[in-house]
């Protein structure tokens, strides 16, 4: 089965999801992006008997994050604020979208990120939103959104933080640095660095490996996966 | 010694009291606005010297301040000073420093609310971490490893230094948007970071709609000028 969005195109094969982030060179995360992300997760994801999911993007990058003129434009004509400008209603299908994000990341089957190139704000937190990240030598991560006047909208902050600590996690989101791959391994944001051709095939050997140990997935769990897939290889 | 240097407030403390008898002064600062950061140094003995009610009023204070703090350390870091910098934001240490680890394993002398400080500061590798650490001392660059410290200073009188990482994180920000990304952050240490409920989640939701609202504003502004 192979579903083609506008910016989205979605496969099972073999019991695995492939969520292909369709839109090259950059592949931005555009509001039709978002919607498409929605329908993919609560259309099929939500329905399937899926083992595990594999997301990536087409072309040398992951994403370059949102279209920010664009996402402001259209949360600022869609939020409902009151006399003083504070916000009273949110987007639905912002709130759609984060709730998509958070979906991911409580599944109970492994989320595999393989990113390449450029994976920075809302793409870096679609990486975020996932279990495990397989990065490619080369790859630039981060969260740049304060250094334009905001700050990550879609889970970054607590996602982030989740997983580095809140003193790394404030530091990298107030300063809006972005890392490389060794630094972003360092900091323990990414699981292992392979050549950048070898990615989408180390996440596939990873995921059948935790799919064919038998044993029920923990997403704790997944650097004893890693070292038991490297001392295997 | 109270230093106000290009929005940032630099106090020197040697007691958790020093710091307690300026805080009406820090908060006026932080509600005028005139203050983007404030930042601790020490640079001798430190001690808490507090009740548990002064203990939980610093600790209360600084998880609802709006501005970032930083804490500037210039000596060898002990479970008093300990318990005080694990409150702070962000941590600066002095090169060739280290910190004391009196019964090896962390978690055998921090109290619960150190234990919660420790666990937010280092993120989901904590329990690995605490059980990892086995030493009687963590060097600097032990610490700056393990999430503990964010920066190692050459030279901690050196206030170029100082100033250039805290510019790093509050650099061409305004007030309003250090203001708001803080909040958030002070709501995760409030609430705890393993959120599972919605309510949870929507910290960050509220604060990232408010300033896309305040660019939207300005966006339409600059359309009709």
């Amino acid at each position: 089965m192979k579903i083609e969005l506008e910016k989205i195109s979605y496969e099972e094969k073999d019991a695995i999801g492939y969520i292909v982030i369709n839109d090259p060179p950059a592949n931005k995360m555009t509001p039709r992006f978002f919607l498409d992300m929605v329908e993919i997760v609560e259309k099929y994801i939500d329905v399937s008997k899926l083992k595990g999911i594999i997301i990536y993007g087409e072309g040398r990058h992951f994403s370059s994050g949102a279209d920010v003129d664009k996402l402001i434009k259209v949360i600022g004509e869609t939020t409902v604020v009151d006399e003083s400008g504070n916000v009273k209603v949110y987007a639905k299908w912002y709130i759609r979208f984060i709730d998509t994000f958070d979906k991911l990341y409580k599944l109970d089957i492994p989320v595999i990120s393989v990113i390449n190139g450029c994976c920075v704000g809302s793409g870096f937190e679609l990486a975020l939103s996932s279990h495990i990240r397989i990065c490619g030598k080369g790859a630039t991560m981060g969260l740049p959104e304060s250094t334009f006047g905001l700050l990550p909208g879609v889970l970054g902050s607590i996602r982030l933080t989740q997983l580095v600590g809140m003193s790394k996690a404030m530091e990298l989101i107030f300063s809006g640095q972005l890392l490389n791959a060794e630094e972003a391994k360092a900091c323990g944001i990414v699981e292992i660095i392979v050549g950048k051709r070898e990615t989408l095939d180390y996440a596939e050997r990873l995921m059948r490996y935790i799919i064919s140990s038998g044993e029920k997935y923990d997403k704790a769990c997944v650097k004893q996966y890693i070292k038991a897939l490297e001392e295997e290889i | 010694m109270v230093n106000l240097h290009n929005h940032v407030l630099v106090l020197n403390v040697s007691s958790a009291k020093d710091i307690l008898n300026n805080k009406i002064l820090i908060s006026q600062h932080i509600e005028s606005g005139g203050i983007y950061a404030v930042a601790f140094q020490i640079e001798s003995a430190f001690k808490m010297n507090t009740t548990d009610y002064e203990y939980s009023e610093l600790h209360d204070w600084l998880e609802s301040i709006e501005i970032p703090s930083f804490v500037i350390i210039g000596l060898n870091i002990d479970l008093e000073l300990q318990r005080f910098i694990f409150m702070c934001d962000f941590r600066l240490i002095r090169t060739g420093l280290h910190m004391e680890m009196q019964n090896s394993k962390m978690n055998y002398q921090m109290d619960v609310q150190m234990q919660r400080d420790f666990a937010l500061m280092v993120g989901k590798e904590y329990t690995k971490l605490v059980q990892e650490i086995n030493k009687d001392v963590l060097s600097h660059e032990e610490l700056l490893r393990y999430r503990i410290v964010n920066y190692i200073l050459d030279d901690q009188r050196n206030m170029e230094e100082i100033y250039s990482f805290i510019e790093k994180i509050i650099y061409s920000k305004e007030i309003k948007q250090i203001n708001l990304i803080k909040r958030c952050f002070n709501a995760y240490k409030q609430e705890g970071i393993e959120v599972t409920n919605k309510e949870g989640i929507r910290k960050e939701t509220v604060q990232f709609c408010q300033l896309t609202i305040n660019k939207y504003k300005d966006m339409v502004l600059a359309y009709e000028n």
